[in-house]
């Protein structure tokens, strides 16, 4: 048997995990919301701002509460999951999760972008910004979508 | 009513500043997270085994560079957001408004270059296996 | 060319000639121009020596490993002429076709591998048998890239000349692709030079491309369905130049070869 933790927070590895992967789901909720709701806002639904500015902080929230859940399983999974299993038995798994963290990597800046220009847009205001917010908010959609599935293909060949 | 001070944008450009500043903070973190993947970089990498970290182009052992290259692509990306915000301090409406647009596109084809680069990478990439310890059996 | 089976073959296979041996054998311990004096001055002093064609193809390798194939060619000509039909003769035939391939004279490097082709042993046959269809394949992939460059460089000089007023200031759409030069052009400093020289060309042809494009576009704006032809044709165009860039460095088999396998890393 191998040594139980001997990475750091090794222990809580499954809860973390299946935290990350609770946050992650919502975050795919509140992206898919605002990519519509956003493009929308741009198109002149200006009603739906209320709504903008709700799904701009729980993106905010979820992507960052994500990551950090993500980073902080990951020494586990780098020896225990890709180091003992993946990288001999399922190399194509291996490679796939090494896509998922480095796109979601990618996404970051613009999920916080989303956050700090969404959680405050007034379409009277702000017009010029409406572009951008659905810019951002349908970049995100996509690398959350993206990187979801790739998560979820993964923990499906193995999790912890 | 706006502020007269010379050196303060006005406000109706003070949102899209602002906007701009995050737009670039985004452009400075993906081209950093570029060039740091692209060509050898000295990071920070991670030893999971034995709980420390390393300084260097390449590690030796079991070790991630991923906080490292994070932490890298971060402070560029805030070198960005303070260069732009100190550029736009004091541009007009329709300056503001031209620099969001550059920094939205520059951060989107960096966003979709960058992720294009990691799959190319990894598409075939065969994994170097460690050692197993004595008595693992695969579940 | 690989110089290292060559090299390997006339360590293993040398005639027992001490100088001969003594002279190949302290390769790795002098320059390279110092061997080649050494065995110079055998070869003149051994002409009939069995191993005389031997050492003027082993200084020609000498000579290919450090790029200078203008001394080489001089060596191959050389063993070809005055140890015509004999092992070594053939050797200097083939090498003097590949430099006839390298220099893009692919119709005399091909005459020269069908020669070899002809012969009656089984391993030159096969080697310009293969050789002929390498350069075939060669000599196709060069017609096309200077069809295609010819092409690329006419489209830009048209565009431009059409749209002289807009060409400054530059297009959006090269302010919009200036980061990804920009990381290309670094990226290429940690590659091999070949693949830089690549990697530089597609970057920088890239950018003209765009810029000329663009400025035809600011000049005379065309309907929907023109734009959606051009944008059809600068896609050709990005392709072609991908193209002309891996051909022109020789990086053909090795961008095959990447396509098929995925990158190293």
């Amino acid at each position: 048997m191998i040594e139980d933790h001997q990475t750091f927070l090794a222990g809580a590895a499954r809860a973390l995990l299946v935290l990350h992967a609770l946050v992650a789901l919502g975050g795919v909720g509140a992206t898919t919301h605002l990519a519509l709701v956003g493009v929308r806002l741009w198109r002149g639904a200006h009603h739906l701002a209320r709504l903008a500015r709700t799904y701009s902080q729980v993106i905010g929230a979820t992507y960052a509460g994500a990551f950090l859940l993500g980073l902080s399983v990951y020494p586990h999974y780098r020896y225990a999951v890709r180091g003992l299993y993946l990288d001999r038995y399922e190399p194509w798994a291996s490679n796939l999760f090494d896509m998922k963290e480095n796109i979601a990597a990618l996404g970051l800046p613009l999920a916080v972008a989303l956050f700090v220009v969404g959680r405050r847009v007034e379409p009277a205001r702000d017009r010029p910004l409406l572009g951008y917010l659905a810019f951002l908010a349908v970049a995100v959609w996509v690398v959350i979508v993206v990187t979801a599935v790739m998560g979820l293909v993964v923990t499906e060949v193995r999790g912890v | 009513m706006s502020d007269p001070r010379p050196d303060i944008a006005p406000p109706e450009a003070q949102g899209v500043a602002r906007a701009a500043g995050l737009a670039f903070f985004g452009t400075g973190y993906l081209l950093s997270y570029f060039v740091s993947t692209s060509v050898p970089t000295p990071l920070l990498w991670y030893y999971p085994l034995e709980r420390r970290f390393g300084f260097g182009v390449r590690a030796t052992g079991l070790a991630m560079d991923f906080y490292g290259r994070f932490l890298l692509a971060f402070a560029v990306g805030g070198v960005a957001l303070l260069v732009s915000r100190a550029v736009l301090a004091r541009a007009d409406a329709a300056r503001c408004a031209r620099a969001l647009r550059l920094g939205m596109v520059w951060s989107g084809v960096l966003l979709a270059f960058t992720a294009g680069l990691y799959v190319y990478l990894l598409w075939a990439r065969t994994p170097f296996a460690i050692p197993l310890p004595a008595g693992y059996t695969p579940r | 060319m690989n110089a290292l089976p060559l090299f390997a073959l006339l360590v293993l296979t040398a005639a027992g000639d001490p100088g001969f041996d003594q002279i190949v054998g302290k390769v790795g311990e002098q320059s390279h121009d110092a061997s080649c004096a050494q065995m110079q001055a055998w070869v003149q002093a051994h002409p009939q020596d069995p191993n005389a064609g031997r050492g003027l193809v082993w200084m020609a390798e000498l000579r290919l490993a450090d790029h200078q194939l203008q001394l080489a060619r001089p060596l191959l000509e050389r063993a070809a002429h005055d140890y015509a039909g004999t092992e070594w003769g053939w050797h200097g035939v083939k090498g003097l076709a590949d430099l006839d391939a390298a220099s893009h004279h692919y119709d005399a490097a091909i005459a020269a591998y069908r020669q070899l082709e002809a012969l009656p042993s089984p391993y030159w046959r096969y080697v310009g048998k293969m050789a002929v269809i390498s350069a075939g394949e060669e000599q196709l992939r060069f017609r096309i890239y200077l069809v295609l460059t010819a092409a690329l460089v006419g489209g830009v000089v048209f565009r431009a000349s059409r749209a002289r007023s807009a060409l400054w200031p530059p297009p959006e759409e090269l302010t919009y692709a200036l980061p990804v030069v920009l990381v290309m052009l670094v990226a290429a400093m940690a590659q091999p030079p070949e693949e830089a020289r690549a990697v530089v060309t597609v970057a920088l042809g890239g950018a003209l491309l765009l810029w000329a494009h663009g400025a035809q576009l600011r000049a005379h704006p065309p309907s929907t369905l023109s734009r959606l032809l051009l944008g059809v044709i600068g896609l050709g165009e990005a392709a072609a130049l991908l193209y002309c860039a891996v051909v022109a460095n020789d990086l053909w088999m090795k961008f095959a070869e990447t396509v098929s396998n995925g990158a190293e890393r």
